[in-house]
């Protein structure tokens, strides 16, 4: 997972604060922007408000290891590193197979991957949050949102991933999942049907922020069980 | 490894949240992705706030206008201000975005929010069930007190007569299903530190790659609350043979790896 950042280090809470979450101590705190650049790169730019623009960036492929990496970095690292290439006699007709093998790895376009679901892995999105124009009383409250991401875990409530608190050029920037379908105006009309699907997962979320019981058993542990399955 | 033990020692059981959005609206509610079954995912916790459990009245006046519940407006309010704004986004998904109250000036759109006075005569009301004006009225009520809460308005009539009819139809693979619950299984009989390897697995997932198995969660999880009760978790895995006290024994290790191992 790519904890090569000696910088980079756990969040500290607050004082007599127990951690709420496992997905709590998971979430990764930086210093510098060198850091950021060296994990992250930008592709888009999604929105832009007063004090704060979000950007859709992307895990650089050699940040990826081990069996997380993307089936089609791994296959490029394979036939560059064990493939010479093709003789052109061969390739022109003699072997079919080998050359619609090598360019499908190779043409393989990594941003158009995507799948039924939505994005991808390495797809993330950014929030940056411009302190410069911001008066030091107000820094705290806009580290709250942090703050608050970071406690929830929920499979309706938008997951932080790693911030960045740059103090030199005065920016918050926060790494959060990626959503593509747009909000919900994107979809107006709704039917009875999907509006009851939609605002029960909206109840869901505002519920367990409510919450004064303990959550029990939550669905990522479910991957637990898939990771069991597959190795 | 010692980063590993940094986290364990850190995880302490899981504490309540109280938690308040304040500014939930069209514009803050996103699907993760394009397709038609895409789960929502709410956003932007900026104006979010936390309070105690023992003094839990909030006094700023955030949030967006044509969400903002009455008592928000007057500035003493709790998180039932959340529900408002339910309300108000429920009524514009079945209004096809027209809003429950709206003004020519902002003071007049106060004005009418402070009273509480929306109607449903638009003609795209005609075909909206008495449930869901039923719903929406149960949320649109001025009094903080009188309004539905998180947990009541899920238990709603509108919404768990949709639920009974959308499960026959599962898209869930038969099979798939059965090797998620051995899967629960196999895992809850790991040592603590491979569950917790497995854990930081899985909090590091994106939600797309774990689409499938959160529809069998989501079947699980019959009270819709995110989070698998004991009852629900028996419920779950009642065909395989087991007795309660194995089926009691099995869900206490499969949660103890993110709640006991601040022991260490």
């Amino acid at each position: 997972m790519g904890a090569r950042g000696s910088k980079s280090r756990r969040s500290e809470l607050p004082e007599g604060r127990p951690m709420r979450s496992f997905h709590e101590a998971l979430v990764r705190e930086h210093d510098l922007r060198h850091d950021f650049d060296d994990i992250f790169e930008i592709c888009d730019c999604i929105g832009q408000g007063g004090l704060c623009s979000i950007y859709k960036i992307r895990k650089k492929d050699d940040q990826i290891g081990g069996s997380s990496r993307p089936e089609h970095v791994r296959r490029r690292l394979h036939i560059r590193k064990y493939s010479a290439p093709l003789p052109r006699a061969l390739s022109n007709k003699g072997f079919p197979l080998a050359m619609s093998l090598n360019e499908r790895f190779l043409s393989q376009d990594p941003s158009s991957e995507s799948n039924a679901a939505g994005p991808t892995n390495m797809h993330f999105a950014l929030k940056v949050i411009n302190l410069a124009m911001v008066k030091e009383d107000k820094i705290d409250q806009l580290k709250n949102e942090i703050e608050i991401l970071k406690t929830l875990d929920h499979k309706n409530i938008i997951k932080a991933f790693e911030t960045f608190q740059m103090r030199a050029n005065k920016k918050l920037m926060i790494v959060m999942e990626l959503c593509t379908g747009g909000d919900l105006f994107a979809r107006l009309p709704y039917s009875e049907r999907h509006a009851t699907v939609c605002i029960k997962q909206i109840l869901s979320a505002i519920s367990y922020m409510h919450c004064k019981l303990t959550p029990v058993f939550q669905t990522r542990f479910y991957v637990s069980c898939l990771v069991l399955l597959r190795y | 490894m010692s980063r590993a033990f940094e986290i364990l020692t850190l995880v302490s059981p899981l504490t309540a949240n109280n938690i308040a959005h304040r500014d939930l609206k069209f514009e803050n509610i996103m699907f993760e992705s394009k397709h038609p079954e895409a789960a929502i995912k709410v956003i932007d916790f900026g104006l979010s706030k936390e309070y105690s459990p023992n003094n839990h009245i909030l006094t700023e006046r955030v949030g967006t206008l044509y969400s903002m519940s009455p008592e928000t407006l007057q500035g003493i309010y709790t998180n039932q201000a959340d529900l408002w704004s339910i309300g108000v986004c429920t009524y514009m998904m079945l209004a096809a975005g027209d809003k429950p109250f709206e003004g020519k000036t902002p003071k007049q759109l106060v004005a009418k929010i402070l009273m509480g006075k929306y109607d449903f005569e638009a003609e795209v009301w005609k075909d909206i069930s008495p449930g869901a004006i039923s719903f929406i009225h149960s949320l649109l009520v001025v009094q903080p007190e009188n309004r539905s809460s998180a947990t009541d308005a899920m238990r709603h009539g509108w919404l768990t007569h949709a639920t009974r009819q959308n499960s026959d139809h599962s898209s869930v693979d038969d099979n798939f299903r059965q090797r998620v619950k051995q899967g629960i299984i196999r895992y809850s009989n790991l040592g603590d530190f491979r569950k917790l390897a497995l854990n930081v697995v899985a909090k590091k997932s994106t939600s797309a790659e774990i689409f499938e198995i959160r529809k069998v969660f989501e079947e699980f999880d019959t009270n819709n609350t995110g989070t698998i009760t004991l009852p629900e978790f028996k419920a779950a895995l009642e065909h395989f043979d087991y007795s309660e006290g194995d089926l009691m024994e099995i869900f206490r290790k499969v949660v103890r790896a993110t709640t006991t191992l601040e022991r260490r």
